[in-house]
Order: C-alpha cells, then structure tokens, then sequence
C-alpha cells in the first residue's frame, strides 16, 4: 500500500503549486491592509465565499487529475491489477486527494487564520473567528472532489448526463454558506443535511472507482448503488430546477427599485408610499377596501414623508453562526475617528484612526477603549462582563440590547443600564434636524415594547450617567399586536397605528384615533402601486410553480409552519383577501399540472429504460414528487436499453438477460457455418 | 474433442456475450482453456479479442453470460485471485514519470510475492538500465520492464495482450523466449493475443480464433492442421458458387488461379468440385499462417489492397 501511496502523492503533488497560486491570489485580495476597517466587517463572509469557488475549483482539479488518467483502458488494467483491492486503490487515492487538498487549501488559510489572530484585535477587529466559514467552505467544498472523480469514472456523454454529480456538489458547497447568520438549531440541521450529502457523494464515487465506467443495467436494483442514485436523483432536480427557472432571468422587470411603506401625515391619517431612489413619489390613503383607494402622484409641493422612519428594529437573539464583527456606529470628537465594532465574542470595540501628519484619507487604526455590558476599559486593560446578545447602537452613547436601555462614558469607564426591561424590539424618532445616517445625531423619542407593553421615553436634556430613564408613556396593548409588529406611527396615548405586515404585501392595521375605540382592519395597496419586487407575471409564476419540485413545496410548507408558529409570523387573511385565494388556486392548478407531467414523464423513462413494472410505478410516483428532475435522474442512473429480436416469439427481448422476457427462450447458439472447430466448452454458472 | 475437470481449466467463458451500444462487439463465446498451455487468440482488430480479455480479467462487465480464471468468476476477482494471474496491457502501459527501478520498486510493494532478482535478469536481457526512465524506453524495451513487471509476481497464469506490438525481431525473440522459459518452469498457463502468426506457431499449442466477434476456432493447432486442406485449380470465370462447397473456409483468386480452404475435405467436397467443373486441383495441408488467414479473411470482402480480386466464403 505504501508503494501505492508514495505513486499517487507524487503524481498528485506537482499540481500543488498551481492550487498555491489560486488560493495565494484570492487570499491577497481578501484580507484586509491595515487601513481597510470597513472591510474587515464583511471579511467573514468575503473569505467563506471566495473559499468556496476556490476550493472547489481545487477540488474538482485535483480528482481529475486523480482519476481521469486512470480511466484510459490500459491504464486502469495496470491499476487494477494488483494486490490491492479496488477498495484499497480508492482509499489510497482518497488519502492522497486528502493531504494534497490540505496542503494546497488548509495550508493557506491556516496562515491566513494566524495572520487575522495576529493583527487583531488591537489594529484591526479582526480574529481567527472570522475564517470558520471560510473551513467549513472548504470541508464541504472538497464534495467537489467526489463530483470530479464521479464524472472522470463515468461513461456518460459530456454533453449528456456525465458532469451531472457537479450540482449536486455546488448543493452541497452552497448549504455551507448558507449557515451564516441562522439561527443554531438550523445551522446544525443545514450542516448535518450538507454532511449526509458529502457522505452520499464519498460512496457513489467509490462505487465508480470500483465500477467502472459501469451503470446500472436495467434488471438491477439501485438497492446496492443507493448512494449514486441518490446523488444522481438530487442533482437532476437541481439542474432541471435551474434550466426550468432560468427564463425567469430575461422577463420584464421595472428598471427602477420601487420600495412600499406606510406612513403618516400631520393629521393623523395613514399612507401607503411608493419610493422611487429614496424619495416618496406616490401615495394612497390607506383603508380596508383597495378599490377605494385612490393613487396620488407626489410632487415637490406634496408633503413630505419620512419613509424611513417608523420601522420596528426587532432584537433578535444572536445566532452561533455570526463570526465577523459588525460596524454598529462612528463616533467623532473634534478631528479624532472613531468606528464603534461589535465584535461576536460580546464587545464594543471602539477604533480610533491614526493617521500621519495631516493626511485623512487611508488611516490606520487602533483600539481605543472596549465598552463590556459593566464597564468601559482601555485596550490593554482586562475586559469586564461581555454582552450576552448584540447592543443596538441607537445614539452616540446608547444602546440597546434584549435587557434593556445602556449609556456608555468612555471618559469615566462607566456603563449605565437605563432602561431595565426585556425588549423585543424598539424604534427611535430622531431629532428633526437630525441626520438618520449620523449616529451621533442624537434621539427625540425612543419607543421600546416587550411582552404586552409599548413604552415612549423621551431624551432628557440633561441626564448624568448614573439615572435611569422614565416613560413618559406605557400602553398595555396585548402580546397579538406586538407580535409580528413591522410600523409603529405614535403620535400620542390616544393616537397611534401599530401594522403588522403579513406574507406577501398585506398589512394588518391596529389604529386608534382620538376618543375612538380601537379600530382593526387588513388593507393592501391599491393595483397599479405594487413595489418592484412582486411585479411577476402569471408567466413567471407559472414557470415558478413548473420547475419546483412538490416535494420541495412540502418542506416548505412545513418551514412556513415553522416560522408561523415558532415565530409569531402573522398569515394573511385568506377570508377577505379574494385574489390572494385566486393567486394560490392558479399555483396550485401549475402544480397539479407539474405534478402529472413529471409523473408521466418519469414513468415514460423508466419504461424506456426497460424498469419493471413496479418499478416504473415507483418512479413514476418519485416524479410526482420530484418533478421534471426524476425522469432526467433515471436517463442517468440507468443505461440503455438495448433490444433484439427474439428467434422464438419475434418479440424485443433484452440483450442482457438469458431468457426471453416474453416467451423465456434462451438465446440461440451462433449458426454453424460448418467451417467450427470448436472443443467442448464447459457449463459455467451464469452471471447477467 | 477433449474433455476436462473444472480443475483443469485455466480460463473459461460460458455465452460471454458484450455490447457496445447496439453493436455486438463479442458474441456467445463459450471455451475452456486447459492448464499448462499457451494458446494463442487471433483476429483481425476490432474483432474482440481485446473486449474478450477485459471481460476475463474482470475489467469490462459482459452483457451476458460470464467468464472465470482459475475457477474464479471474472467479475469477482479479489486482490489475492489477482496475485495469481500476470497481465500485461495491450500497449505496455507503465507510469511514464517512473524510472524501471522505481517501476520495480511500485511494482514489488502492491504484490504479495517478487522475484528481484528474476526482473533484474530480463530487463538486462532486453538491455534496459535501471535508472533509465520509462518514458525514454523504447518499445522493445518497454515490452521487456512490463513482461519482467508481471512475470517476477510468480504468477500461475499469464494473460498477454498484444505483448510483440511495435518489436522488433530482437525484442521478439527475448518476449518469445520468456514466454517459453515462463511455460516451462512449471504448470503454467498463458492466453497470448496477437498478430504475429510465426511467433504463435513457434511457442502456442492451442489457438482460439475469433471472427466478427465470434469465437469459430478453438482447439490445438495439431488438430486445426491436421483437419485443414488447401487446394488449388484454374478456372476462366469468377464464380459464386463456390460457397456450396462443404467446409469451405474461404477462397481467394489470383489471375485463373484459385485457392481455396477446406474443412474436413471428403468425397463430398470432391464431388462439389468436379460439379463446378474443377477436375484437376491439387490439394495439400494447410500451413498454420495459411489456415488462420484463411478464417480471418472471411470477413474481409477481397485479399489486396490494389486489385479487386473476389473471395468467396461458404454461405453461412
């Protein structure tokens, strides 16, 4: 086996520099200069992606030029035939496709990690944190190299079914990427789904190996070659899926970026807004009957609305997934930058730029100070308690977490809890002569709710460091209209809207006007006002509802129970909503459409390619659920049927049986020509 | 006709039968190949010899039907069934980059058994240095490292494909001679595939002939000569009638005169001669190249490249 290894490694190895010189290049264009703070935010997620092409692209080199060489006849029959199992031969390779993938991927990003680790966090805020989605792109990038040996082992035509297992390794590739920011539990769910298919991928190349350039004859059963039909079976529907979809990229969409939100006059009455490039250009007076509602084009005389304003900030529990830090806010004194940094191991890092002589631009920075959830401590000094969840920065000094309300003085080393509550979400009204992108600017009014409770708190004038902060108002509105809460319009105790928007562009509206009862009512925007984002056509719906597979509509049937219920996400009304009805019963009628296609379709391969009965049934209900993709996974998993004409019953017999499948005649011994000189042959046990 | 013990046999096939899409590239071969021969399989390219061999070795699946060496089904060999058999590759297949020590070296830690001193004897005599690489051997001497590789693996069987393409008359001589010398050391068995009918002559007792896929002879070359004749005669015109001659192999023309192949020539064949006006012919033994041209022509439609001389097979 040594021998074995010691061939492979340096066959495998020269390719090492070429796998140097990618991962080089894409690591100095990655990673941050001294000067670059605002890249650092985005590093983590910069280095996972890039990681991710590179490594597949590594990957997917490396089992070529692994495997493909031995594919020649003659030299596969040198490999092959030796002492050593095909098992043996594959695994060897592995090992070696292992610790030529290491050396040309882990190597560079292992010095990349150091160097992060290095440099922060008293330069940058930077740490070997931020490369774990970088690893876990490069674990589950190597599926490539399974890919890459499934296409070298496979017989497939190039323009046909053969480089097929590669969707399934950009699958597997992608979920890794996919866990950024989503919370633990899906995280593992995403990461462990991505393992199994890893694994799946691991077996089907193996049976390649092992195989050959061998695919299932038709009267054999997939229950030994589960893991290749697998494979093969996800990324057809994955394929499929694309090409079905990829039409969608050329319909018609509005040039412009129409954004849809509410807002409120001086009087009291609630708008729907269009905004074109962030300036309000239409607006409806929102109320529950659409057809009322008349469109008005806004103009430099119309009021204004302060579109951005109103939203609720929710606080959100930290997910596991974060690993980079994230610029929450600038502070300026005077000359002297600072960047405020949450950094995901629970602090605020404040940088303060240094730069030379009188130059400005390209500062490189220093940590100045680091705010914990008790205390303010200098960069060289022990830290104080960290931050269970992430701080909010709502103004120079304050923020907010899930606990409630902070002051910061960086001067005195103190931090101040102001508002001691549990806060679910919060929205502050800047001062008038603000500027919403300054968070220095400082708030007029900050709302807070959490559980049942909606509190208004104003911003004293004068407030030491040591005081806590009192409402001015606290309404008891009940948990069912906080929960899903997206705008709150608060003008007083006894004048406010709270909206909570459903799925889709529907918005449920709590409003209460002076000396009324609290009014309810569901309303969405008028036709001819819909943001740019929904403008599809019933051709790019159809399309939609053609390519995803029902099986996929399932899952997400139940993700959508998920979030309903798990996450107080409110549904739209069905009952007074006629055209959303109408929408959802033209989807299903594509679906159902889809659902009898693909069936048909599936069934049609199976038989084609000489399935069983039974298992052309099976197939057939595997469309239904996978759509178009299934008939594609059978052309590929299974090989061609091909037909004679039987000598007894003149009927199409299959080559590869020994027994007619219609009469069970056995095949005819060649015509003697008379010219045979032919000894006894013995009876030998019969394999098909 | 010759009867053996499974034990006996070496290599055997039972309606090894291969497609290659629609096209049935090795069709219903059954044999039994007995221990402690060479047997020499012939035919023309692309007649199936090479897909035969795959399917043997277990490197080519058969559409049908099923193949065994040493009474291990083909499909199934296991790394320890392989250390029995010697293979060489149709071309001399060896790692290019390697130098034939490290070819040795490769070679000696995937195998259970290695004879050093054996592979440093036949590389010496095909002349080869054991530090030259193999990608500046010749093709002789390529021959001579992967003849040496797969005979210093003391294996009981030999499976030699094309082993003398591209050698010259030297490097020939050295392949036969190792061949015979490989035989004689014991109660080994080898299954040589080739073109050069001299060099099967000399050191094969049994050949397989394959036609279109087909396997029509296979037996000793003592009992194909011994069955074979060939007669020749003048006749003015090209005649298709011929093909009604019992046994014939097939016939070729050269100017009036005509030669033709007979199996088992008797009275009958005789008479159908004299019917086709053929009264003065003379017949002889067929001589062994004679003979498996004569099978290996029959599907080729005329015998030179520059005239249109006719051949004529009997009607199948």
């Amino acid at each position: 086996m040594n021998a074995f290894l010691r061939k492979e490694f340096r066959e495998s190895v020269r390719w090492l520099p070429l796998g140097w010189l990618l991962m080089g290049g894409m690591l100095w264009m990655t990673l941050p200069g001294l000067d670059q703070l605002s890249r650092v935010t985005q590093l983590s997620i910069g280095l996972g992606v890039l990681m991710a092409v590179c490594a597949s692209i590594i990957a997917l080199g490396l089992s070529i030029a692994q495997f493909g060489p031995d594919q020649r006849i003659a030299a596969r029959a040198f490999l092959l035939h030796r002492g050593l199992s095909t098992k043996q031969l594959y695994q060897g390779k592995l090992i070696i496709g292992c610790a030529v993938y290491a050396l040309a991927v882990w190597l560079p990003l292992l010095i990349a990690t150091l160097y992060l680790e290095w440099i922060g966090p008293l330069r940058l805020p930077t740490s070997a944190r931020q490369t774990i989605p970088a690893w876990v792109a490069s674990v589950y990038a190597f599926s490539f190299y399974f890919g890459g040996s499934m296409v070298a082992c496979s017989n497939a035509r190039w323009l046909g079914t053969r480089i097929l297992p590669l969707a399934m390794s950009a699958l597997v590739t992608w979920s890794s990427m996919s866990i950024i920011g989503v919370p633990l539990l899906w995280a593992l769910v995403i990461l462990a789904v991505g393992g199994f298919g890893i694994f799946a991928m691991f077996r089907s190349s193996q049976e390649a190996f092992e195989n050959g350039a061998r695919r299932v004859a038709p009267g054999i059963g997939v229950r030994n070659e589960w893991s290749r039909s697998l494979v093969l079976t996800q990324a057809s529907i994955v394929v499929m899926m694309t090409v079905l979809l990829f039409p969608t990229n050329f319909t018609s969409r509005s040039e412009i970026y129409r954004q849809l939100s509410t807002d409120v006059d001086a009087s009291g009455e609630l708008w729907f807004i269009i905004s074109e490039s962030g300036y309000a250009v239409e607006r409806a007076k929102i109320s529950s009957n659409p057809d009322s509602m008349v469109i008005e084009r806004l103009t430099d005389e119309s009021p204004r609305f302060s579109s951005n304003s109103g939203w609720i900030r929710r606080i959100h529990s930290p997910s596991w997934f974060n690993f980079g830090p994230e610029r929450i806010g600038i502070q300026s004194a005077s000359r002297l930058r600072s960047e405020l940094v949450y950094d995901p191991s629970g602090y605020i890092l404040a940088y303060t730029a240094v730069t030379a002589d009188d130059r400005t631009d390209n500062p490189t920075w220093l940590l100045s100070f680091v705010v914990s959830e008790d205390r303010v401590t200098r960069s060289m000094e022990p830290r104080g308690k960290p931050f269970k969840e992430k701080p909010v920065v709502i103004s120079k000094n304050w923020f907010v977490t899930k606990d409630g309300v902070y002051r910061f003085d960086n001067e005195d080393g103190t931090v101040n809890h102001a508002v001691s509550m549990h806060v679910d979400g919060y929205d502050v009204e800047e001062a008038l002569d603000s500027n919403s992108l300054n968070p220095n600017s400082p708030f007029r009014r900050l709302f807070l709710y959490g559980g049942s409770k909606l509190l208004e708190y104003h911003l004293p004038t004068t407030l030491s460091v040591s005081d806590s902060l009192q409402p001015e108002a606290t309404l008891e509105v009940g948990t069912d209209l906080l929960e899903g809460l997206s705008y709150l319009r608060y003008k007083s105790k006894d004048e406010f809207s709270l909206i909570q928007q459903q799925l889709g562009f529907r918005y449920r509206i709590y409003q209460k006007r002076p000396g009324q009862e609290l009014e309810k009512f569901v309303s969405k925007p008028p036709k001819g006002m819909q943001p740019s984002n929904v403008g599809q056509s019933a051709f790019e719906r159809g399309l939609v509802c053609m390519a995803v597979p029902v099986a996929y509509y399932l899952v997400a049937g139940l993700v959508l129970f998920i979030v309903v219920f798990g996450y107080g996400v409110a549904l739209p009304d069905f009952g007074q909503d006629g055209g959303l009805v109408a929408t959802i019963a033209g989807a299903a009628l594509y679906i159902v459409i889809q659902c009898i296609l693909a069936c048909v379709f599936a069934y049609a391969a199976a038989r084609h390619r000489g399935l069983s009965k039974r298992a052309c049934v099976a197939w057939a209900i595997s469309g239904a659920l996978g759509g178009f993709g299934i008939a594609l996974a059978i052309i590929a998993i299974y090989a061609k049927c091909i037909r004679e004409a039987c000598s007894s019953c003149k009927g199409l017999r299959r080559v590869e049986l020994l027994k007619c499948e219609h009469c069970g005649s056995d095949w005819d011994l060649p015509a003697h020509e008379g010219i045979e000189v032919l000894e006894a042959a013995p009876t030998l046990p019969s394999v098909s | 006709m010759s009867t053996h013990s499974t034990q006996d046999i070496a290599f055997s096939a039972s309606g090894l039968t291969r497609y290659f899409g629609n096209k049935p590239i090795v069709r219903q071969c059954s044999f039994a190949i007995p221990r402690g021969t060479v047997t020499g399989l012939l035919g023309l390219n692309g007649t199936g010899k090479t897909t035969t061999i795959r399917m043997l070795m277990g490197f080519l699946p058969p559409t049908r039907g099923s193949s065994a060496i040493l009474g291990v089904d083909s499909q199934s060999l296991t790394a320890s069934d392989r250390m029995r058999i010697g293979y060489t590759v149709e071309g001399h297949f060896l790692t290019g980059w390697m130098s034939v020590e490290e070819c040795e070296r490769f070679q000696a830690g995937t195998f259970a058994k290695w004879d050093g001193k054996q592979f440093r004897e036949t590389i010496e005599r095909f002349g080869i240095q054991p530090k030259e690489r193999v990608s500046h051997l010749s093709r002789g001497q390529r021959a001579g490292v992967s003849l040496a590789l797969t005979l210093c693996t003391y294996p009981e069987v030999l499976v030699l494909d094309d082993p003398a393409l591209g050698l010259d008359p030297v490097s020939r001589q050295a392949l036969n001679e190792t061949i015979l010398e490989f035989v004689e050391s014991g109660d080994r068995t080898v299954l040589l595939s080739s073109h050069l009918l001299d060099d099967v002559e000399r050191i094969a007792d049994r050949i397989m002939i394959m036609v279109n896929g087909r396997l029509i002879v296979d037996t000793t070359i003592q009992n194909l000569l011994s069955r074979l004749s060939t007669c020749t005669f003048e006749m003015d015109e090209d005649t298709t009638e011929l093909s009604g001659i019992p046994g014939l192999i097939h016939s070729r023309r050269v100017g009036r005169r005509w030669t033709i192949s007979i199996l088992d020539r008797n009275s009958e064949t005789d008479a159908a001669l004299s019917r086709l006006g053929c009264n003065a012919f003379d017949c002889t033994q067929t001589a062994f190249n004679d003979a498996v041209i004569a099978y290996l022509s029959r599907s080729r439609a005329s015998n030179s490249f520059l005239s249109k001389s006719p051949s004529v097979t009997s009607a199948s």
